[in-house]
């Protein structure tokens, strides 16, 4: 069985379901495939944030503004996806407080409104928080998404423009002659094609493999809480700075030919994130893994954390607990662009815990470079050809 | 501490107290927990005092040195040979190590998501049981029994007993309980019984319609009105036969769910029975499950019935006391034998049971697109359906699309729900070997304070 296409697009997460739909706007026949269900790895098993950093440098800054734009331009356009933008707290013990109040003046300069609450406003503005905090930047554009909504809208846009959607396809290889994209190998068949974007997530290393490139994204696995609907008990997306702060001066781990070297200290941090359901998101951690089960020590750790953030969650109940993996890259950066390597290929992928916030400026990246236009927004430092792709391939 | 002796039950239904009282008599160290404050399960709630064998009554007079802890809820299955267990008065939680595991861990009525199902007045028939057994309460005075199956016989004598006008809505045809009139009669306890509900139903003056449904529930602030069609084989309604009647409350009895989080939680192989639309954990003739050291008797084995729990229980804790080494083989062969014996025996009904009133498709085609799916997250058939918008027919994707099946219940009501509705309406396959939704930890809702936190080193 043969099929053509004009772009094959591999992943069926936010960042495969973004692409899909972006591309869907200008190229013909797209196709989506997905090797399970929809949203069945990374975009499920995560948080729902879409916002911005403080600490990450002005480029990342500028590129958050722009994700937080897309989301804002597609709500206009109808999408639902539960997303709303209603603001986040980065809560601040005395220690943070100068530090994350000196960011201030920078997020502001990059288009990004925050402001300070001292220790009272802060108080009415989430009563629920524990009372010794000395204050919270309000980070005003942060809002929140249900990403497996998001993938499904999406992924029903695109198919209403005539995209095909293909799931439990699982994709065995991308096939190229002579340095260029020919065609994608999978358990259904070949489909020809020139172009191919791979948004496979963790999942992208194994598959660009296929195609000779040495991807360097590894999985970075999170862990996450579900408590019962408490509707009204926060009023904000919380996030404990003293996180933030420790993560901006966290080293990098130390990388082998077969990933980062593992002893990289796990990393737990109180963010909480309370959904239209009235459930609350109770997050997260971090650490080199790469399998999905549950460590029940790294949820006490969590729980710990948000109980000393919101002391009221001790007596509230827990309804389910999972863990996901995050792609994780060197510079902490995503790769999206094309290579050198293997013209017709577009990676977009390794987007680490920002792959809700940044889905849909990634497709409208990606749907640029396969029309041939000129991104609306400079991506060479997001360039794959940033890390040597002729790595020799790391054993599996 | 381990030598291999240490057995633990979870459920204190007939199942896991036959279990418990075998095992310990054969020499286990047997620990038996339950969610609620008594013993008994679903089949004596409310009839605490009952000196059936099998009863609470009986288990506490046989003295059998069984630890029971109550009102103690299985949590978490953190690894092979512990189970996170909390309880509920204390807020404590503890993890349990054992050697060995049975699992009687029971079965829930089954929801069925008819047009106005979530109206209150609307209740399970095993629901309306147990409160008119243990509270004295009925949900209305003039009342529909409503489903299928010789359960709601039972149920009806229960409510009418405390006065309540009750009528029985039998969806199969009548000639599926004539069916069993052969194999009642050669049981002489299920003749009895049975010969005791048409007694007393006919002197309350208990209708008995068959082959017809309640195919929607009407009323604004709560139950005043159902629908009741004649329906085919396949419970499809016959046009031109609805009636509206009025009442206010209906119990609705299709038969029950095995309550399979523990074990899918554990790893243990299920299947799916396509007959009876459900999923139960897959046991060897000694009731071992695919894992070792676990055990599993009871509803969560087939929906049998009280006397079949009884007989799998007991065959469950000797085959743990002989693996475990403290019955020799021919001391197990001994006693197996008259528990296969009498299994074989009560499985005549149950079997039949099982065969004649088994859910037909029309049950799920009766919900209208505004009917509500998942009660958790207020989500109807309409939003399911456009939820799919052109992906494949999946549980999944529904939960997905809709959040249906993530809130608080996790799916415990609508996954039975969404997997039928998803089969009959859009040709979804449900897996034959695997439950299409997934379980993890808590097993139950657990504050946060309490689990996982215990376990946190500063």
């Amino acid at each position: 069985m043969s099929e053509t296409a004009d772009v094959v697009v591999i992943g069926g997460g936010v960042v495969g379901a973004a692409c899909a739909e972006a591309l869907s706007r200008r190229v013909k026949r797209v196709v989506l495939l997905e090797r399970r269900g929809l949203a069945s790895g990374t975009s499920s098993a995560c948080q729902s944030g879409v916002g911005h950093g403080v600490f990450a440098d002005d480029y990342d800054l500028r590129l958050d503004r722009a994700a937080i734009d897309e989301f804002q331009a597609l709500a206009a356009d109808g999408l639902d996806a539960d997303y709303s933008r209603r603001g986040a707290l980065l809560v601040c013990g005395p220690d943070e407080a100068t530090t994350v109040r000196e960011q201030l003046p920078r997020l502001r300069a990059l288009g990004l409104p925050v402001e300070w609450l001292g220790a009272e406003a802060l108080r009415d503005a989430e009563p629920s928080l524990a009372r010794d905090y000395a204050g919270a930047a309000r980070l005003t554009d942060m809002g929140q998404v249900s990403p497996m909504r998001l993938v499904m809208e999406l992924t029903a846009r695109a198919s209403g423009r005539g995209a095909a959607i293909r799931t439990d396809v699982e994709v065995s290889g991308i096939a190229t002659e002579q340095g260029r994209v020919t065609g994608v190998q999978t358990s259904s068949g070949t489909i020809a094609t020139g172009e191919v974007v791979l948004a496979a997530g963790v999942w992208s290393r194994d598959l660009a493999r296929t195609a000779g490139l040495s991807v360097p994204i590894w999985p970075l696995k999170g862990h996450v809480l579900v408590s019962e609907p408490l509707p009204g008990l926060l009023n904000h997306y919380l996030t404990e700075a003293e996180y933030e702060v420790a993560a901006a001066s966290f080293g990098k781990p130390e990388m082998t030919p077969s990933g980062p070297k593992p002893g990289w200290p796990p990393r737990t941090a109180a963010v909480l994130q309370p959904l239209p359901s009235g459930q609350i998101l109770i997050g997260s951690s971090r650490e080199f893994a790469s399998d999905r089960e549950v460590n029940r020590e790294r949820l006490a750790q969590i729980a710990r954390r948000a109980v000393r953030m919101v002391p009221v969650l001790a007596e509230r109940r827990i309804i389910r607990s999972y863990a996901g993996l995050r792609p994780w890259t060197p510079d902490g950066r995503p790769l999206i662009g094309r290579t050198r390597h293997v013209r017709g290929l577009t990676i977009a992928a390794g987007h680490g815990g920002e792959g809700n916030s940044r889905s849909l400026v990634t497709g409208r990246l990606v749907a640029d470079i396969v029309a041939g236009a000129t991104p609306h927004f400079d991506i060479a430092p997001l360039s794959p050809d940033r890390f040597d792709l002729r790595a020799p391939a790391a054993a599996a | 501490m381990s030598d291999g002796r240490a057995l633990l039950v979870v459920g204190g239904g007939p199942a896991g107290m036959a279990a418990a009282r075998a095992a310990s008599a054969a020499g286990l160290r047997v620990t038996l927990v339950d969610e609620s404050n008594r013993l008994g399960g679903q089949y004596f709630r409310g009839r605490q005092d009952s000196r059936e064998p099998g009863s609470p009554h009986a288990f506490a007079a046989a003295a059998t040195g069984v630890r029971v802890l109550l009102g103690t809820v299985v949590v978490d299955a953190p690894r092979a040979g512990a189970l996170t267990v909390w309880n509920q008065a204390s807020d404590h939680v503890e993890e349990i190590a054992h050697d060995r595991l049975v699992l009687a861990t029971g079965a829930y009525d089954r929801p069925v998501a008819i047009p106005g199902w979530t109206l209150p007045g609307v209740v399970t028939a095993g629901g309306a049981s147990t409160l008119a057994k243990a509270h004295g309460v009925a949900p209305g005075k003039r009342l529909l029994v409503a489903g299928s199956g010789p359960f709601l016989l039972s149920v009806a004598d229960d409510l009418s007993a405390k006065g309540c006008m009750v009528e029985i809505i039998e969806a199969s045809p009548w000639r599926a309980s004539a069916s069993g009139l052969g194999v009642i009669a050669m049981d002489a306890e299920i003749a009895r019984q049975t010969a005791g509900y048409l007694a007393r139903l006919a002197t309350r003056r208990v209708r008995r319609r068959y082959g017809t449904m309640v195919t929607a529930i009407h009323g604004t602030d709560r139950v005043e009105a159902a629908t009741v069609e004649q329906v085919d084989r396949d419970w499809r309604p016959i046009s031109g036969t609805a009636r509206m009647i009025s009442v206010d409350g209906v119990c609705l009895g299709y038969g029950f769910v095995p309550q399979l989080e523990l074990a899918q939680a554990i790893g243990c192989a299920l299947e799916r029975d396509d007959v009876s639309a459900n999923y139960f954990v897959r046991v060897d003739a000694g009731m071992r499950t695919s894992t070792s050291e676990v055990y599993a008797a009871g509803e969560i084995t087939g929906l049998g019935g009280k006397r079949v729990a009884l007989a799998q229980g007991e065959g469950a804790g000797l085959t743990a006391a002989l693996d475990a080494g403290a019955l020799d083989r021919a001391n197990y062969d001994v006693r197996i034998a008259p528990v296969i014996a009498r299994l074989r025996q009560v499985d005549r009904v149950a079997d039949w049971i099982r065969r004649a009133f088994v859910p037909r498709d029309g049950l799920w085609s009766c919900a209208t697109p505004e009917t509500t799916l998942c009660r958790c997250e207020d989500i109807t058939h309409r939003a399911a359906e456009a939820g799919l918008a052109g992906n494949p027919p999946t549980p999944y994707a529904v939960k997905t699309a809709t959040r249906a099946g993530m809130g608080l219940c996790q799916g415990r009501i609508c996954s039975p729900i969404l997997t039928e509705w998803l089969r009959v309406r859009h040709g979804y396959q449900p897996p034959s070997e695997e439950r299409p939704w997934r379980i993890r930890p808590p097993l139950r809702p657990v504050p946060l304070g309490a689990w996982p936190a215990h376990k946190a080193n500063p």
